[in-house]
């Protein structure tokens, strides 16, 4: 057997041959450069030279019928097309990162989902003007992301690629929806019409402000005793336990005083024997407001107003019809 | 006529035949190949051959590790290989005496 000593430039040699089968799988790779640098050494001790390392890495390539190297692209996207490449060829050989790799690559089919909404939603902003919501609003919107779906799944299937110049423009796509897609999902999460009334005014929601009835607040509450007759100083609970009071945080509980608004209202709350100001006590008083920068709205009840309660809406109810011998009982 | 294009229709089975009798590995296929006047041939065709007739089931391998440098790695044909050889070699037969026929008829 003849001696075969690594001889510095084989080595080189070797690694460039290599790196123009970057594109090809790693095992492949292994498996054809497997024993090569022997044979160079072997040839140039024979009195071979060294021939240049693309023709060399596309003969071996033809001979061994592996697929051709995808046509060098010209500058930056040739070169990165490259690096991303050999990065992925080096993340392989990592038992780990392989594996993350696979699961990574499983998850493509959610990206062609996710790349066709974000390029549906940019362009029914743009010819529907339809800029909020995470679902198209119209049923034209609804074509335009069925369409976008339907391109993008085939696209990530390899059917119905446009030419081979164009690929690049692919890949920007891709990279440009990536970047604009924590945009537009902040613009389409906070522009929820959930949020929005129809005509496109801000509703505020409703949920832990206070009593609400039918999507209205309430501000006070009268009631009247059995006999039909306004009572005052009722104290309201829920089935738990929790105060029923109105929402009073600032500029919510202000209410004008006559129609030039000239000066506002403020509820005041009631002052229960044990020092503890309650909201849930009926009808609430109002008192004229004053500015305080300590609140939230700026606004509290002037200490030095005099609190009164807002005329009730019926002077007198119907009572409650009772039975005979309750009257009877009341008689005696 | 450029020897090189005749070669690459007839490399697989060239190669399998220098391999029939003696394993190899691939510089030496080459040179068996070329000291069987062959001498055009091209090592990365033949490297590449190996590993597709290999890939193909035709050729086993096995490393054999070097003291001094690099492994080696040896083919040998297999069972399947032979039965390849076989076949090409009556069609090879078949066809260079059609050849033969054919450019002598033509000369005379």
């Amino acid at each position: 057997m003849t001696t075969t000593q690594l001889h510095p430039e084989v080595a080189t040699f070797a690694a460039q041959v290599r790196a123009e089968l970057a594109d090809l799988p790693a095992d492949d790779v292994d498996e054809l450069l497997d024993g090569l640098e022997a044979d160079l050494a072997e040839s140039l001790e024979d009195g071979g030279a060294l021939p240049d390392a693309a023709e060399y890495a596309a003969e071996l390539r033809v001979a061994a019928g592996l697929p051709v190297r995808p046509a060098p692209s010209s500058g930056i996207v040739g070169d990165l097309r490259l690096a991303v490449g050999r990065s992925v060829e080096r993340v392989r050989s990592n038992a780990a990162a392989a594996s993350t790799l696979e699961f990574a690559t499983s998850l493509r089919p959610a990206w062609w989902l996710v790349r066709a909404w974000v390029a549906a939603w940019l362009v029914s902003g743009l010819l529907l003007g339809q800029t909020r919501g995470l679902m198209p609003a119209s049923s034209y919107g609804v074509i335009v992301l069925a369409v976008f779906v339907l391109v993008s799944v085939q696209w990530g299937r390899g059917l119905w690629l446009p030419a081979r110049g164009t690929r690049g423009w692919l890949v920007a796509g891709n990279v440009l929806a990536l970047v604009l897609l924590p945009f537009v999902l902040e613009r389409a999460v906070e522009g929820d019409p959930a949020y929005y009334g129809d005509d496109g005014s801000y509703v505020e929601d409703l949920s832990g402000a206070g009593l609400v009835l039918d999507g209205t607040p309430v501000a006070n509450i009268y009631a009247y005793g059995a006999d039909g007759e306004p009572i005052s100083g009722v104290q309201l609970f829920d089935e738990s336990g929790r105060p029923l009071a109105p929402q009073h945080d600032g500029y919510q509980s202000e209410i004008c005083a006559d129609e030039t608004c000239e000066y506002t209202l403020t509820q005041v709350p009631a002052l229960l024997e044990n020092g503890v100001a309650a909201w849930n006590v009926f009808p609430l008083s109002l008192a004229r407001s004053t500015w305080d920068a300590s609140t939230d709205g700026g606004l509290a009840a002037d200490p030095t107003a005099v609190p009164e309660v807002p005329p009730a809406p019926f002077v007198k109810v119907p009572a409650i019809a009772q039975k005979d011998e309750e009257v009877a009982q009341n008689n005696d | 006529m450029d020897a090189t294009q005749l070669l690459k229709g007839v490399l697989d089975v060239a190669v399998l035949a220098v391999v029939e009798d003696e394993d190899g590995y691939g510089y030496d296929v080459v040179r068996r190949l070329r000291a069987a006047g062959l001498e055009e041939v091209g090592e990365a065709s033949v490297y590449g051959t190996l590993r597709r007739l290999y890939a193909g089931g035709a050729l086993t391998s096995y490393v054999v590790p070097s003291e001094e440098g690099p492994h080696r790695k040896y083919y040998g044909i297999t069972p399947q290989g032979r039965a390849m050889l076989d076949t090409q070699r009556k069609l090879w037969s078949t066809f260079a005496s059609t050849m033969n026929d054919l450019l002598e008829g033509t000369a005379a």
